[in-house]
């Protein structure tokens, strides 16, 4: 390898390490602060020695659970929007404005509010819901190829039509639902550590097939005709990759609700950062996606305090922009 | 000689459209075909279909003895390598990296990169010259130097037959000659079959071995250039006057008249 190549992979390396630190520091920052402030010396401490004083019940018992469980909500929305932008050749993709969360989210309400006896199977149900809003977004998208624009308006709809079903569902049964306005705009306020591992299983797996799937991401960006001939059957690849996005955003909604945005900008910004390698992007949005929910829960709860804002206020008023930005840019 | 690709009564239809009618065909083993006709007349389908990138409606396509609908898709990118006419690429992506997308047909689903996949990379990397240029990202390359680093991918692919879709249509004049010239080399060093489709005329006469020319979805005639490319037969396809005519090295060449 020469110097140049040697440098580019060097270059990777330290901006994996600068995801890590971040995502290490938001996850400290996200247990740290909140009504109650607690120093970094004392939550090291409570994290090594638990006792039993007020300090310690925040935290094992309502700061922990929720930054853990934001941590892999972020890790998982943003390596979903990381497979879907390769795998429907579209910068713009994200579970969340192609609709795929909508219906992960229709199947996760139906389950919490009709059927909440059978919560247990509350990411399965979302995870088929999701699949079958990616499966009706792809059909209304395909004609004679697959084009950006009529992707993200194919999913706009099929979001819209999602959503309103949803909101039918709430004020049908309002008297259940409790929090489920939160549950609309993404939030991580309820958080327990139910959430945390309901939520670890898919991450693990999710992370897993898509280390794996980074080698066929990297081929479909050659384009379709090309990676077929080197050998992909890029049919196949398109659904088994798009499964994993669903199933992570469908872990992800489950626990967290519609969390927005998460999914556009981390993918983006890592890209910006260690150029468009997946083998390097999946491992980078995976942090940095954690780095994102974390530090952005953390503003949630202190740009108000005492009061606190649901984290998807947040990423939605990063994310907009963001999107619009993108929306000039790209398409 | 052996053919390499042997095609009988091929149909394919797009929605309506037929595009090869009754198409029927042997390309032989070993030697550079060039394939020539007006836009549109179905060169680029038919080495699409010839790869199985899309379906057929009847006929058959074998490679050898076997059908190409037998084959796994892996199985066929070993036996056959193709270059689409445009392609992307993302614009960070090094030679080397890119050339190794190459062996994809050789990997298996958890097994990194093998030692002899590193030597195809850096043997399909030489061949067409870029050595200095492996760590280069590919939008710091001009045009002629991107296409030789696409032909070091199908080099690397290590299937015996290479068909490509107008290799040269994007490219100034030398660079064309380049890319040709590299295409005998590869055909004669490496023992490649050569399928090309071509939009000049000239080079069809001068590069290939065998010229298959097409109109309107059919087959018109093939064999040697100096066969087929008949003042006559290129006024019934093109409908442009042509003549040959003898160069002051004693060579010859077709000419376009007005």
């Amino acid at each position: 390898m020469n110097r140049e190549g040697c440098y580019r992979t060097r270059w990777r390396w330290l901006m994996l390490a600068v995801f890590v630190l971040l995502a290490l520091g938001g996850c400290l920052l996200s247990v740290m602060q909140g009504v109650a402030a607690i120093t970094p010396a004392d939550v090291l401490q409570i994290l090594w020695q638990p006792s039993a004083r007020t300090a310690d019940q925040i935290i094992w018992n309502i700061r922990l659970p929720r930054t853990l469980t934001g941590a892999l909500v972020g890790a998982n929305l943003a390596l979903s929007g990381a497979i879907l932008q390769a795998v429907m050749r579209n910068p713009l993709a994200d579970p969340h404005i192609i609709g795929i969360s909508a219906g992960a989210g229709l199947a996760g309400i139906v389950v919490l509010i009709v059927w909440p006896a059978y919560l247990f199977w509350m990411t399965p149900v979302a995870f088929i819901g999701a699949m079958a809003a990616a499966a009706v977004i792809y059909l209304l998208a395909w004609k004679d190829g697959i084009v950006p624009v009529r992707i993200i308006l194919a999913g706009v709809a099929v979001s819209a039509f999602l959503g309103a079903i949803i909101s039918g569902i709430l004020i049908f049964y309002s008297d259940r639902v409790h929090g489920a306005l939160l549950w609309m705009v993404g939030g991580l306020a309820a958080s327990s550590w139910k959430d945390v591992t309901a939520i670890a299983p898919y991450t693990v797996i999710g992370l897993a097939l898509s280390a794996v799937g980074a080698y066929y991401l990297n081929l479909l960006q050659l384009g379709d005709d090309m990676a077929r001939s080197l050998g992909l059957s890029v049919e196949g690849a398109r659904l088994g990759l798009s499964a994993v996005a669903a199933l992570l955003a469908a872990s992800a909604v489950s626990v967290a609700g519609l969390l927005g945005f998460v999914g556009l900008i981390v993918p983006h910004i890592v890209r910006l950062l260690v150029g468009s390698d997946y083998r390097y992007i999946i491992p980078g949005s995976a942090i940095f996606g954690v780095a994102t929910v974390t530090l952005s829960d953390t503003a949630a709860r202190l740009i108000l305090a005492p009061a606190e804002l649901p984290v998807g206020i947040i990423m939605a008023f990063i994310g907009a922009p963001f999107f619009l930005f993108l929306l000039r840019k790209e398409v | 000689m052996a053919d390499a690709i042997t095609v009988q009564h091929l149909v394919v239809r797009r929605g309506r459209r037929t595009i090869l009618h009754n198409f029927s065909v042997a390309l032989p083993k070993g030697k550079v075909t060039a394939i020539i006709g007006p836009n549109g007349c179905g060169k680029s389908t038919f080495l699409k279909a010839v790869n199985c990138m899309i379906p057929a409606a009847s006929g058959s396509i074998r490679l050898g003895q076997r059908e190409v609908h037998d084959f796994s898709r892996k199985a066929l990118s070993r036996e056959m390598a193709f270059l689409t006419q445009t392609h992307d690429v993302p614009p960070d992506v090094t030679v080397r990296d890119l050339v190794g997308m190459g062996r994809f047909p050789y990997r298996r689903l958890w097994s990194g990169r093998s030692r002899e996949d590193r030597d195809a990379v850096d043997r399909a990397i030489q061949a067409v010259g870029l050595e200095a240029y492996a760590g280069e990202v590919m939008q710091h390359l001009s045009g002629g130097e991107q296409q030789r680093a696409w032909l070091a991918v199908l080099l690397a692919q290590d299937a015996p037959i290479l068909l490509l879709d107008e290799p040269t249509t994007y490219l100034d004049v030398h660079h064309q000659l380049r890319i040709l010239d590299l295409l005998r080399r590869i055909n004669e060093g490496w023992q490649k079959t050569i399928v090309v489709v071509l939009h000049d005329m000239n080079q069809a006469w001068q590069y290939a071995d065998e010229v298959v020319i097409m109109k309107d979805g059919a087959l018109v005639c093939t064999g040697p250039p100096q066969a087929v490319l008949t003042p006559e037969r290129l006024w019934d396809v093109f409908s442009v006057r042509t003549d040959i005519v003898t160069t002051s090295d004693g060579r010859s060449a077709i000419v376009v008249l007005q």
